[in-house]
Formats: structure tokens, sequence, C-alpha cells
């Protein structure tokens, strides 16, 4: 008899039959606009593969590994950060990633001022307001994080006037727009987005330096994930952009289609992690 | 016509068809209106949820990062919702200004989200934090009034184009309410005027099928239509007429057959095969004095009427009513009134087909002809009687002829002292005469005794005779004279008048052999045809002799026997039984007839009817009176004499030739051809007995005027003149003498002819 509940309660910690999927999102943007963004994705998926998937937003980066570690989710939509430490940390299978509409499957780390600032390095930021993203994000804190230190400034909070995280990159984009910071790091994609969106980032704001490209956010599960479900995930996505309302779905999602995504990938995110000197495997328990 | 039923029917379907799409237009556009006014009022109230929702999207951002912190979920929900409220208010407006408004508010929106992302997300510093929670708050605010705004106007907006709304429904309404009125009314003068279209006509056809019903036969009608109702009109006006004309011919068929059949003689009687009455025409009252009614309602009545003596007769043939044959009898029936009547009926089967389905017959009175036959029968018998009693007074005659004349010769001898063989000679004259009165009556039976005709008087001729008369009648009989005052002349031998009444009175007196009374009379009237026709008589004026008596009369029996000759009821030896055959005899001799009306012990009444004169008709014969001396009467003439009888012949030829006439004699027509052939030239009078034997008087006269023109003639016959002139035995204008002959008035009248013709 114990034998039978110990086996039932294993089995149910398998989701053999989901009935629906928990998918996480990073506050990378607005994050009404990120959720309207990935419910093109979930609705195509829930169509094509028969399964519900409620997408949680989440108001900040580092609440997405919460929620994983609580067992909330199924799977996410990690940063290049975010997932990164969730393959070290829970294991998160990464299935797919999506290819940018530029063809690239990567993004960079931008540092951004203000036109005629007469910001061009570190040297020049001294005192000055600095802007970040959240501490869980690569473009919007690590790779910062790394130039700083590569830069020779170790102690952010003495080095800057102020600095704050904003929570998302359009956010901090905006920061520097309007002078609420006078340096920000922000993601290269949401960067082209909102420029595309409101045409005075392009025209007020400098990209000064960009970080080494890492791969975009992908889409990955809990182990436990039925397998065949994952399969079904996995193929769906990969061949959307074969299907016309897949490619539908991709133009709004504004993506050109969804590769394979290796953990191997997040190589660079790991090297990055290294000259910020930060730990990874314990940085999210720091934090 | 069907055409334009489909037209009208048509017309009131479209005008109810575009009735229905106006009063479908009318109401899509109010509720079009109505729609668009609850579009408003939902998009008002979309506009209240729009408040309601940034409320509440503001409450969140003012419970954020405090103890009501709301779900990140929640807000997003919310601020979707707003969003969603936001495209809902952008879609459904579509005046430029609306949604420029709304396309302000929607840029407030993205502003809104960001900052409200900003302000979730951000880890910055407080202040910063609270700026990106003012920043949030105020754009909210600005939504929030810009939303107000908006609301308001399209508040007002929605009151106004509920206004106007109402306002146009309300017109609608009327509009509508006009419009459907306008198509009831059109509507219903189309149908008023279809129903018209088809009942005016129909209206004017059924009166005119009353008015044809009514019995006004081709009443037409004038309908001018150039629909199917036109066309039958025309054939109704031609019916109409067809029907008149039909009528018209069948009522004069009708009329035909009913006057047949009313006027029809005969009884037309027709049984069913039930021998039950089915017909009986009217003239069958005029017959039995029975109606048609009777007859129909009694069909026994016919058998219960038949003559008692006929009954037998009639029920043998109503033992063959089915039979297949024509079958004919006659038979007496007792009339209504009693009399008796002879019926000649005639019957034939009818059938249908081949079933039997009855008899008809056709019965006609033939008691007049019977009565007829009988009278014709006895008339016959008359006649036969009469030749016969001519005939034999012919013969008597010659042969008293012969006695007279020889008896005369011989008196002419005798001297006057042989008084003894002169009063013998006179016995055998008187005796002669007696017998020539015989057969004198015998001839006026057999209308063969010759009459001297003259316009006489009755009332004159009886007026001379009462006085006699009376001298006749025994005193216990009393005897007047009634004569007519518009008496007409009768052409009449006035002696055989004479004659007539006498032997009437004669008969009457011999009736009353105790007395009675005896009235002669006369009487002016007119006889019709029907009258004259049943005594064989000519219609026309008439005087008419009755002699009345009241004596015994006569029986029945023997009334229809009282004119035959010889006849008699008397005693042998008181009567010859001639008289009243001769009475018979005279009156038909002059043109007229007898009748009798006798009641047994109650008397009798003779009517004698003799033709009055008439306007030209001539009057009188020629008076041939002869005045001669015996001396005179001689002459020496050779005379041919042809006479068959040896007596009379020897009597002619010897008083001729005792006053010097040389006689040749023939006893036929060709001995006396040839005698007068091989004479002729001495020969100047041939007397002739009209009817001689081979070649009668008259042949015998033609053949010898053809030789020769210029000789003379003398007929003799015991047969009246007129009686050998109807026969054309003798020729008029020819000296004529009727036998027995008198040697003297012979001598006369031979001496009269050769002095005439000389």
């Amino acid at each position: 008899m114990r034998f039978i509940v110990i086996l039932l309660f294993i089995l149910a910690s398998f989701d053999l039959h989901a009935e629906e999927l928990k998918i996480g999102l990073i506050p990378e943007q607005n994050i009404f606009t990120q959720k309207e963004r990935y419910s093109y994705l979930s609705q195509y998926i829930e169509k094509e593969v028969g399964i519900k998937i409620n997408l949680v937003m989440l108001p900040r980066y580092g609440n997405i590994l919460e929620q994983f570690e609580l067992a909330h989710l199924d799977g996410a939509f990690w940063g290049s950060l975010t997932g990164a430490i969730a393959v070290i940390r829970f294991n998160v299978e990464t299935i797919v990633r999506p290819v940018n509409l530029d063809g690239t499957t990567t993004y960079r780390g931008y540092m951004i001022v203000r036109k005629g600032s007469k910001i061009k390095d570190a040297r020049d930021m001294k005192g000055k307001k600095l802007v970040l993203v959240d501490p869980f994000t690569t473009a919007g804190y690590l790779f910062p994080r790394a130039y700083f230190r590569k830069s020779g400034v170790e102690n952010i909070d003495t080095y800057f006037k102020s600095y704050y995280f904003a929570g998302s990159h359009d956010a901090a984009i905006y920061a520097v727009l309007e002078g609420k910071a006078d340096v920000g790091f922000v993601k290269s994609t949401v960067f082209q987005i909102v420029s595309a969106r409101d045409p005075q980032v392009a025209q007020r704001i400098l990209i000064l330096k960009k970080s080494p490209p890492v791969p975009s956010n992908a889409f990955g599960t809990k182990v436990s994930l039925d397998k065949k479900l994952k399969e079904t995930l996995r193929k769906t996505f990969l061949a959307m952009h074969e299907t016309p309302t897949g490619k539908e779905t991709l133009a709004k999602f504004q993506a050109l289609k969804f590769i394979p995504s290796p953990v191997t990938d997040y190589k660079p995110v790991y090297e990055m992690a290294r000259e910020a000197g930060i730990e990874l495997k314990s940085y999210y328990l720091n934090k | 016509m069907r055409k334009i039923i489909y037209f009208w029917i048509g017309s009131i379907f479209a005008l109810f068809s575009l009735g229905v799409i106006a009063a479908f237009l009318y109401i899509t556009l109010s509720t079009n209106k109505l729609n668009n006014l609850i579009n408003l009022h939902q998009i008002d109230n979309l506009r209240e949820e729009l408040l309601v929702t940034i409320q509440t999207v503001q409450n969140d951002i003012f419970a954020l990062r405090t103890p009501f912190d709301p779900k990140l979920e929640t807000i997003i929900k919310n601020v979707e919702r707003m969003d969603a409220t936001i495209r809902e208010c952008n879609r459904c407006h579509h005046r430029p200004e609306i949604k420029k408004r709304i396309a302000f508010i929607q840029g407030l929106e993205d502003k809104y989200k960001a900052a409200i992302s900003f302000y979730i997300t951000t880890s910055a510093k407080k202040e910063l934090i609270e700026q990106y929670k003012t920043e949030a708050l105020a754009i909210g605010t600005e939504i929030l009034v810009h939303s107000q705004r908006l609301i308001s106007a399209a508040s007002k907006k929605i009151e106004i184009t509920t206004q106007e709304t109402l306002h146009k429904v309300e017109m609608a309404k009327k509009g509508l309410f006009l419009l459907l009125t306008f198509k009831f009314f059109l509507a219903l003068f189309c149908a008023i005027y279809l129903v018209k279209r088809i009942t005016r006509p129909l209206d004017t056809l059924v009166q005119a099928v009353k008015k044809i019903t009514a019995g006004e036969l081709g009443h037409v009608i004038s309908l001018s239509d150039r629909t199917e109702f036109g066309i039958l009109a025309k054939n109704f006006n031609t019916m109409s007429l067809t029907l008149k004309e039909n009528y018209e011919k069948l009522v004069e068929s009708e009329t035909k057959f009913r006057t047949l059949y009313e006027y029809s003689v005969g009884w037309e009687l027709w049984l069913n095969e039930k021998k039950e009455f089915i017909f009986c025409s009217p003239s069958c009252e005029k017959i039995t004095g029975y109606s048609p009614e009777e007859f129909m309602g009694n069909p026994s009545l016919l058998r219960s009427i038949v003559y008692p003596d006929d009954r037998n007769l009639y029920e043998e043939h109503i033992q063959g009513f089915h039979l297949n044959d024509e079958r004919a009898i006659e038979f007496r029936i007792i009339a209504k009134d009693g009399s008796i009547k002879t019926l000649s009926h005639l019957c034939r089967p009818i059938y249908r087909g081949n079933t039997f389905s009855g008899r008809r017959s056709s019965n006609l009175d033939v008691t007049e002809k019977k009565k007829l036959e009988a009278q014709l029968i006895q008339a016959q018998k008359m006649e036969s009687l009469g030749l016969l009693a001519g005939g034999v007074a012919h013969d008597f005659n010659n042969i008293l002829t012969a006695i007279s004349g020889y008896t005369y010769l011989l008196n002419q001898t005798l001297n006057p002292d042989q008084e003894k063989q002169k009063k013998y000679i006179s016995q055998i004259m008187e005796a002669t005469d007696r017998a020539k009165v015989l057969t004198g009556n015998l001839l006026t039976f057999s209308r063969k005794q010759a009459t001297e005709l003259k316009m006489i008087s009755l009332k004159a001729v009886l007026t001379n005779l009462y006085s006699m008369l009376k001298r006749l009648i025994r005193a216990d009989i009393e005897v007047s004279l009634q004569t007519a005052e518009d008496e007409r002349p009768i052409l009449a031998d006035p002696h055989q008048i004479e004659q007539v009444v006498m032997n009437l009175v004669t008969n009457a007196r011999d009736a009353m052999p105790y007395g009675g009374k005896l009235i002669i009379a006369t009487e002016s009237l007119v006889l019709g045809e029907e009258m004259a026709g049943k005594y064989g008589a000519q219609p026309g004026p008439y005087m008419v002799i009755k002699v009345s008596d009241t004596g015994t009369g006569i029986d029945k029996e023997i009334l229809p026997l009282i004119f035959d000759p010889f006849f008699t009821t008397k005693e042998v030896g008181r009567g010859t039984g001639l008289g009243l055959s001769m009475v018979y005899g005279i009156a038909k001799q002059h043109g007229g007839f007898v009748a009798v009306e006798s009641e047994k012990n109650k008397g009798s009444t003779f009517f004698i009817y003799l033709p009055a004169v008439k306007e030209g008709q001539p009057t009188q014969n020629k008076d041939n009176s002869l005045q001669t001396d015996v001396e005179e009467l001689r002459g020496n003439e050779s005379i041919l004499l042809v006479e068959d009888d040896p007596a009379v012949q020897m009597l002619i030829k010897d008083t001729l030739e005792a006053y010097g006439y040389p006689v040749l004699t023939a006893p036929n027509g060709t001995c006396a051809l040839e005698i007068y052939q091989k004479y002729k030239n001495d020969i100047k009078l041939v007397i002739l007995d009209a009817v001689i034997p081979q070649k009668t008087g008259i042949f015998l006269f033609k053949e010898l005027v053809e030789i020769s023109p210029s000789l003379k003639f003398l007929f003799i016959s015991g047969y009246a003149k007129d009686y050998l002139s109807e026969r054309q035995l003798y020729p008029d204008g020819v000296e004529f003498l009727s036998k027995p002959l008198h040697p003297h008035e012979l001598l006369k009248v031979i001496r009269r002819t050769l002095n005439n013709h000389a």
C-alpha cells in the first residue's frame, strides 16, 4: 500500500499528461508588451499541441528563478543569464530559441548614453547616474559588471552618483533618454524594438559599447516534463516557420523561426560571468 | 379577364410588398437608429467601463508595493481590459474627432502601460520608484480626464442622438402609418375595383339570367367588354335569343299540338302499361260529357259508361291490351247527358325501344255518321223502292195508257144512245183514273212524277187548302193554321204541296180517334250546314210546313219505317201505305226533306222543309197550256213512232192514223234508224220513248239529228221529264209528254210541234 502511494506521487511528479503548462516570462521589456508578444506564441502552441499555455508574467528577472524553484512554472522563456543559471541550478533543458528578424540567434548588450553627453567610456561615467536593468540580466547587469571590472571600476555603488535597476530594458532606455540616468546598459533586441517604435530613441541615444553575443531568450522546460510533450513542443516550435499560421505568429512575435538551443550555447554567458567575477552557481542564492 | 385579374392582384400584391418593404425600411431605419442608439448606449457603457477600468488600474498602482499589493497578473488583466475597452471604443466610434481623441487616449495608454511597467519592474530608489508611480498615476489621471471628457461629449451626443432618434422613430411611425394607411386604401381601392370589375358584369349576367328565368326570353344585355365577360355576354345574348326562338317554336308547336288535340274531333286517350290513363284530350268532354280530369281521376269511368249491350265486346277488346297489334272496334257509350253515342275506337301499342309502354287510342264519335249511314241506307232503300215503284208504275202506266186510250177511242165510237156502254166505259175510265192516281203516287214517291214548279206562297196555298181541310177533319179535332209572318216564296208544284198537306192531315186525323188538336203552321228559317247535312240537304233559307197532332204518336221502333212505301199500321183496306212515302218523295223532289218528332200517346209533328227561293233562281217552268180544236189536230205529215210497248205503240198509231197522220213504227232504236234512213225524206216527226231497247231515245235522237238537223221530235215517257233530264236521257228544249198519254193531248202536242218548227 505504501509503495503504491509513493509510486503515485512519483508518477504525478512526472506530469505524464499535463493539462496546462505554466510558462514564465521575464520583463525584458514593458510587461504588457512582453505578455502580448508571447501570447501569440502561446496561442499557436495551444492550438498545435492541444495543451493550454498559461503565460506567467514576472515582475523581475529573478522571480523566474524563484518561481521555478517553487515549481510554480513548467517552463519559461529564459533570458540568457537566467537561462544559464536555470541550466546549472535546475537542470533546465533549453529546447528552442528564436531567430531574430535580422537572422541572428543572439543578442548583445548595449552601453548607451544620450547623444551629446560627453560620456565615452567608464572614465567619463564617474559621478554619473547609472541605470541597469536587473541583476539577473546579461545585457542589463552581467555585461556592465564585466565592463566595469575590466575598466577598473570595482564598486559601482561609489563610482556612480547613483544607480538603480529599471527592471526592464525599455525602462532603462527611457531612463537614459529622459535623463533619469546618464548611462544605461540594455539589450540590443529591446533597443531595436524601442527604437523602431520611438524614433527619438535612435535620434538621441548613442551606443558606446556592445557586449559579445549571447543566445537569445530560449524556451526551456523543467526536467520532469513529459518527454513526449517536450518532444512535441520542440517539433512544433521548430516547424512553426513551415506553416502559414506559424509564419504569421512568428511575424507578430518578431522572429524568423525557432532553432534548437542546446545548453552549450550559454558558454558566452558563463565567460561573461567569469569576467564579471560572478559565480553563477551561488549567484542566485546570494541575490 | 385573366390578365386583368393578374394585373390587379399583382398590383395589390405589389402594393402590399411595397408596403412591407416600406415598413421594413422604416423599421430598419428606425431600428438602425435605435441600434445605433443602443450601440451608443453600449458604448456609453463601455466608456463607463473604461473609466472604471482605469480607476481600477489606478487603484492597483496605488496598492502596489503596499500591504494591498495586487498580483501582477491582476494588474496585467486590468490593464488588458482597459486596453481592450479603449480598442472597443475606437472600433465603435467612427467620427474623426472622436477617433482622434481615442487615439490620443491610446497614446496615453501606451505611456501609461510603460509607466506602470517601469513602476512595477524597477528596483530603484524610493524616490525614483515614487517618481515612476507618480508618472504612472498622472498618466492614468490624464487618461481618466480625457476619457471623462470623451464620455461627457459622447453622453451629450448620445442624448442628442437619442432625441433625434426618438424623433425620427416617431416620424417614422407616423410616416409608416400614413404610408400603410395610404397603401391600405389603395389596395382596398384596387380590390374593390377588381371586385367590381368582376362582379359588375357578373351581376349584369345574373340579373339577365333572372329575367330569363322569370320568362323574359330574348332579353339581351349590353356589355361592351373586351375580356371574357364580353365574350360571355355575347354568347349569353345569342343563347337568350336562341332560347326565345326555340321557345316560340316550342310554343307554336305546343299551340299547334294543343289546337290539334283540343279541337280534334277525335278523343285521344293514352294508357301506360299498367292501363293507367296518362293522357286524355279535351275532346272527350265534347263526346262523352265527362272532362279529362274525370277520366284521369277514375280509370274505370270509361268501362262504366260502355253501353251494356256492347260491354262484352269492349271487355273482349281490353283482353288484347298487351298485344302488339292495331285493333279497332265500335262500341256505344252512354254520355253524361244520357245520350247514346257510338265510338269508333282505334288503338295501337306504344313501345319505348323494345319495351311495351302502353296503348294509344283514337276515339271518334261516329254517332252522326251512323245516323247518316242509316239515313243513307234508308235513302238507298227508299231509292231502291222508288226505282222499283217507279219501274212498276212506268210499266203500269203503259198498260193504263193502252186501257185509257182505247177506252177513249171506244167511247168516241159509241152513239149517244148507247148509254149502258157509255156507263161501262165511264166506269172503266174512272177505274183507270184511280189506277193513274195510284201510279202517279208511286211515281211521285219515286220522284219520277212530273212536277210543275212555280214560285208560290205557302201561306196562299195553305190558306186556300185550309177551308177544304176543315171539311175533311172531324168536329172533335181542333184545327188551326199559323203561317209565318216572314214568309219566303218557294219554288214548288202547288198541287203536290197540297197533296203533302192532305196526306199529313189525313194521318193526323187518323191518329186522333178521340179528338185532339191539329195545328198546321209554317216557319221561315235558315238551315246551317250541320242540320242540312244531317238530312242530306243544302244549307240555306227554308220554309217549313209543320203539321202537329196530339194523337197516339208513333213508336220509336217503327219511326224509321214510316216513309217506306206500302208500310202502314192501319187496317187492311184503310190505307195504301204510300201516303208518307209520297210526302217523302215530294219533299225530296222539291229539294227538301221530311223530319218527324213523335212521342207515344203525346202526338207527332211532321216538318216539311222546302227550300226558299234565292235571288236569281228561275221560278217557273214554261207554261205550255194547249187550247186546240179537234179539227186543228188533224195532219198528214209522216211520223215515225219509236215505242217498245206494243199496246202503247198500237194506241198511238191508231190515234194518229185516225187523224190522218201516216205512221211508221219501230220497236227499238236500231230498227228506227233503219226505217228513217229509208224514209227520211218523208218523215217529218219522230215520236221517241225515252227508254227503249238497244239504243236509248237520246242516242237515237242524236243520230237522227245528225242525219237531219231539222227533223222534229217528241219525247214520251212514263218517267218525269226532270228525272230523264237529270240522267241525260232527254234533251232539253224538245217537246215532251208524260205517260199515260191522253190522245187529245198527244194530238195537240204533235200539231204544235209540227206547226212550231215549220
